[in-house]
């Protein structure tokens, strides 16, 4: 894969985990600076509760440190990166945490998913809403939108990244967020269906 | 406006790719194709505009209106040293890299301890109810045909336990105290075992009681049954894995069902107590073969990743 090299971040995480395996706190601390505001971003969409949601972040890197040596043994080829790797963690801990607690997952939409994702250029754009129509229809998107939306678009994951963390195939993760834009679109106002006069 | 042509429109079309085009993790050759395409594209610019607003808002919508607490990292120091890393990372930051191979041993046996309860419940007390009730009925009505009995239904126990392996039964709340990803291979593996394992000490133990009380031969008797309840088994695990727990546990019995039908010479169907299947090399043989498609399936499976996926 002719991809530009991976920044130097991405093997220094490496390493801090190799050094993590080896009961380095120092390297945990490091870690932690470095990942801990962006895992907290993705756990907040699990959960509005804050204090919650600061739990599973030291829950997840409780896990990271018991279970650093698996990251080496599991990703010496390069197929993954460390920061999807958390990620990956972080999720579990959530889905894991949030069950065992009987706590609902922050999902404030009781909207089905709409059907499967047109591959098709939409011909009305997201462009016609205004900003706070946006956010509250973001808002209301179903979990499992809400959290690709996020690693895709705000936290730049790759595709490969996001079936790993996520746990399902390249193509689900491609149509699972062809399918949140859509949802996103149908929580928006009426009235801006597609207009498009030469249908 | 469409093309007049719309199998090409679908076609050539980019809009799959543009979330990862936006966010830049597009491989060169990639990029280089949905940059050229979008230079001549009028739909699929609208579509990325959509996408940049969708971008836009989710960061607004992320922003935390305030970060974690600076005392977490105290509290996972503190936790780390309230309950020391399990025995086997341990051994490793004690005794700096071990051989890979007493590590992938110590590893695979961390994975074991934790399987049984990932398993759920149900499955062992489903198993063991049906072996005692078929020990009862094969002991009591030896005198019919009580090795037909044990061969009947103890490979259809194994089978239902096998489908159920990984169904939305599956006890979701008690994954991960491994909270890291091991590999879906490994685990299936490991859980395979130990059911499969406890299921057949299940059948060696009928078969032994069965045996003793008719003054059978335990060796003999399992014969009846070993080949057909490794072959049924092994089915029924990789039709779970692909097709559903359900569908699995169904075309286990229905296929079951029929080894006790046969054509007589006039093509009459007629019930017989023997199954067509019988224990020789070539059905331990295709046992192991399913066993392994199943193995070379699991990474497929995401519910072995861990989480029930939505």
């Amino acid at each position: 894969m002719d991809r530009l090299p991976a920044p130097t971040a991405a093997e220094d995480d490496a390493q801090l985990l190799q050094r993590i395996a080896c009961q380095d706190r120092g390297a945990l601390a490091t870690l932690y600076e470095r990942h801990h505001r962006p895992l907290f971003t993705f756990l907040l969409q699990h959960t509005r509760d804050h204090g919650l949601a600061e739990e599973l972040l030291q829950d997840t890197f409780v896990a990271v440190w018991r279970g650093a040596d698996g990251f080496d043994e599991r990703f010496r080829d390069g197929a993954s990166t460390a920061r999807a790797w958390l990620t990956g963690i972080a999720r579990r801990q959530a889905h894991n945490t949030l069950r065992r607690l009987r706590l609902p997952l922050a999902d404030v939409s009781a909207l089905e998913d709409v059907a499967a994702p047109d591959p098709e250029p939409e011909t009305w754009t997201l462009t016609m809403s205004t900003r706070d129509e946006l956010l509250d229809a973001f808002e209301r998107l179903p979990l499992h939108y809400r959290e690709i939306a996020v690693l895709a678009l705000v936290q730049d994951y790759s595709y490969a990244e996001m079936a790993e963390i996520l746990g399902v195939p390249l193509g689900t993760v491609k149509s699972r967020l062809a399918a949140a834009k859509r949802l996103l679109r149908t929580l928006l106002a009426p009235g801006k269906e597609d207009s498009d006069a030469s249908r | 406006m469409r093309h007049a042509d719309d199998n090409t429109y679908q076609t050539h079309h980019v809009a799959a790719l543009l979330p990862a085009y936006l966010n830049g993790t597009l491989d060169v050759r990639d990029g280089e194709r949905v940059r050229r395409h979008l230079t001549g594209c009028e739909p699929c610019r609208m579509e990325l505009a959509s996408w940049e607003v969708f971008r836009d808002v989710a960061r607004s919508a992320t922003t935390p209106a305030s970060s974690p607490s600076p005392a977490i990292f105290t509290r996972i120091l503190a936790e780390i040293d309230a309950a020391p890393a399990p025995v086997p990372f341990a051994h490793i930051a004690q005794h700096g890299a071990p051989p890979s191979m007493a590590r992938d041993a110590l590893a695979l046996w961390h994975i074991l301890l934790h399987q049984p309860r990932l398993i759920h419940r149900s499955i062992w007390i489903a198993s063991t109810v049906a072996m005692i009730f078929t020990t009862i009925y094969a002991a009591a009505l030896w005198t019919l045909d009580g090795p037909s009995i044990l061969a009947i239904f103890l490979p259809v126990i194994a089978a239902a336990g096998m489908a159920f392996l990984y169904g939305p039964e599956a006890n979701p709340a008690l994954e991960l105290e491994l909270a890291t990803p091991t590999s879906p291979r490994l685990t299936l593996l490991c859980r395979v075992a130990l059911l499969l394992g406890y299921d057949l000490a299940l059948a060696f133990g009928a078969t032994a009681v069965v045996a003793a009380l008719h003054g059978q031969s335990p060796g003999a008797l399992i014969t009846t049954w070993l080949g057909p309840w490794a072959l049924l088994s092994a089915g029924s695990l990789l039709t779970s894995l692909v097709f559903g727990p359900i569908i699995a546990a169904t075309g286990a019995f229905a296929v079951w069902l029929a080894q006790f039908f046969q054509l007589d010479a006039t093509y009459a169907v007629r019930l017989t107590s023997a199954p067509f299947w019988q224990t020789n090399p070539l059905t331990l043989a295709l046992a192991a073969f399913l066993l392994f498609l199943a193995l070379l399936y699991a990474p497929k499976q995401g519910r072995l990743a861990g989480v029930a996926n939505e």
